[in-house]
């Protein structure tokens, strides 16, 4: 298995009397990682301690195997899209772009052409001459992307980058997200809107208040709550007769009558209760026109792992 | 809109050397920094040091103002005996230095400064340099330009000229270092450029206030070490030859004792500044 590419351990953060990262600790492999949580959850923090913009009260973390306290030999190979829109605003994009190019060190001529090309990569080379004040939001967060990937770093931070972006604005940059994964780049990208994250890797962090929940593939993750209750919808003209079939099994602890026939079961092993339902589909005693999964997106995943209803 | 589909190469790109990147921080900030009310307060200052530099210097006219003396290195300490001229010095500094951190951390912007490969010391030093040079301009660049009025056009020998030319240099250098360490120490302390502001013009013009109050109450000069602005205004008159009311020796060591304070304190504040949302 390849090397980590960011590790935390014991990542503590606190904010007074508020715990922003709370004992963080989680491996994020190559390629793209989501990190997933509810506004709040610690999302933010953890880039900013990432990107050195915070220090960690306790615990410890590294990027791409340097301590994240190494700024300077870190940050070449970092590039951070904050959540904040701050922006040096009387700037053009271009000489926005430029300066820190210069300041990653790169020299005139080759910030220029890098300019260039995340500019033309982010479609805002029209508007390259404009000050930045004058720009939208969504225009300004595809500037910070740009930002984050002119100079070409090995492992990009973006924290929830698809914000105020129309949503063929979304569509693209997700687009660009998986070619610069593609071409050997790592990612780590943050959402509190799951499907988007959802779209762009399997492999993801959840995180609720300060702390990791759950880390891996999203599959995985899903086995593992396995043997907490899961939801199923069936579609059925009997729903009568399913519901008292299914109210007989062992592992089923609670069924419902949403609608006309439908019916939701909740069953503490859905293994055993999948295979139960194929032998009763087989059989013709009862039939089963469809069976819905109701954990079967992230968003379930994670109302399942922080126990909200 | 389009996006084009990038096509990256991991390659290794042969990165200028860490001044040259300081350096970006230092053009950005002086750039920043020369703004209207700085030029109008550059060019009042540029126009008192000419003014007197002129008056004191110009045969004739310098033997008329100073009750028939001749042109001395004294002639060119006047300057910094203008008290209007030492109140645009203070406004100069809050106005240049009030912004050069907490403005950074007001608008968020020292999130994207924070995420590039340079130090806090890096960011410090090019933030004070970008300073640093606008109280360079106001503090060297008149004096100089008016002791070579006085050499091309006043008659002034190229021995004096030379020397005053070096007392201004001097004198500028230290209060480059005094000010602009005061500046960082109190922009790096708030979050509010305008409370840096006036914290910044605050201190100096208390400290000379009460200065005055404790010299006046006491009838002792060793009051007047309390005022910065005191303490640079010895060392001046000792450089060009006047002889000031407390030991420019001693006015040195605590310009910069309180230029090493300040900073270290500035440095201790950047090394520790959080962005929180």
């Amino acid at each position: 298995m390849s090397d980590p590419v960011v590790v935390a351990v014991g990542a503590t953060k606190r904010y007074g009397e508020v715990l922003g990262l709370n004992g963080f600790t989680a491996t994020f492999p190559p390629g793209i990682t989501g990190l997933v949580g509810p506004n709040g959850a610690g999302k933010s923090t953890f880039f900013r301690v990432l990107a050195g913009q915070l220090h960690l009260d306790a615990g410890s973390l590294s990027i791409l195997g340097r301590p994240a306290a190494e700024p300077v030999r870190s940050h070449h190979e970092v590039g951070y899209c904050p959540e904040s829109p701050a922006l040096y605003d009387w700037m053009t994009a271009e000489r926005f772009l430029s300066t820190l190019l210069r300041l990653d060190g790169f020299e005139a001529e080759e910030a220029r052409t890098r300019t260039d090309r995340a500019l033309r990569e982010v479609g805002l080379e029209q508007v390259r001459d404009r000050r930045l004040a004058g720009f939208s939001r969504g225009m300004r967060q595809r500037v910070k992307i740009a930002q984050a990937l002119a100079h070409d770093p090995a492992l990009l931070l973006l924290d929830e980058p698809l914000n105020a972006l129309d949503p063929v604005g979304r569509v693209r940059l997700l687009d660009l997200f998986a070619r610069l994964a593609e071409s050997g780049r790592h990612i780590i990208v943050s959402s509190h809107v799951l499907y988007e994250v959802e779209r762009l890797t399997d492999q993801i962090v959840m995180v609720s208040n300060g702390r990791a929940i759950a880390a891996g593939d999203l599959h995985q993750i899903r086995d593992l709550i396995d043997r907490r209750p899961h939801t199923v919808e069936l579609t059925t003209a009997s729903p009568r007769a399913l519901g008292q079939e299914l109210a007989g099994w062992t592992d089923v602890t609670d069924v419902s009558f949403p609608g006309p026939e439908r019916v939701v079961a909740q069953t503490r092993a859905p293994d055993t209760f999948y295979r139960a339902l194929g032998e009763l589909a087989r059989s013709g005693r009862i039939p089963v026109r469809g069976v819905q999964g109701m954990d079967d997106n992230l968003e379930a995943v994670f109302r399942l792992l922080t126990e909200q209803p | 809109m389009t996006i084009a589909a990038p096509r990256y190469r991991l390659t290794s790109v042969e990165r200028e050397p860490r001044w040259k990147r300081v350096r970006v921080i230092v053009l950005e900030g002086l750039m920043r920094r020369l703004g209207a009310l700085n030029i109008v307060l550059l060019v009042l200052g540029s126009l008192i040091v000419g003014l007197e530099v002129v008056l004191f210097t110009t045969p004739g006219l310098a033997q008329l103002i100073s009750g028939g003396h001749g042109v001395a290195l004294s002639s060119f300490a006047t300057p910094y005996e203008s008290i209007v001229y030492l109140l645009l010095a203070t406004m100069l500094t809050a106005s240049a230095g009030a912004s050069s951190v907490a403005g950074d951390v007001a608008d968020r912007s020292i999130t994207l400064y924070l995420s590039r490969p340079i130090t806090p010391a890096d960011y410090l030093f090019g933030k004070g340099a970008a300073v640093g040079l606008v109280l360079l301009i106001f503090f060297v660049v008149p004096g100089i330009a008016g002791c070579l009025f006085a050499f091309f056009v006043g008659n002034v020998s190229i021995t004096l000229a030379v020397t005053a030319m070096g007392a201004f240099v001097g004198v500028g250098l230290l209060a480059v270092v005094l000010l602009t360490g005061l500046a960082l120490m109190l922009s790096s302390l708030t979050r509010r450029p305008l409370f840096a502001g006036a914290a910044i013009f605050g201190v100096l013009v208390s400290a000379e206030i009460l200065a005055d109050l404790i010299q006046s109450a006491t009838g002792s000069n060793q009051a007047l070490y309390v005022s910065p602005i005191e303490d640079l205004l010895a060392v001046a008159q000792s450089l060009f030859g006047v002889t000031p009311s407390i030991s420019a020796t001693g006015a040195l060591g605590v310009v910069l004792g309180i230029a090493v304070a300040t900073g270290a304190v500035a440095y201790l504040r950047v090394q520790r500044v959080e962005v929180v949302q």
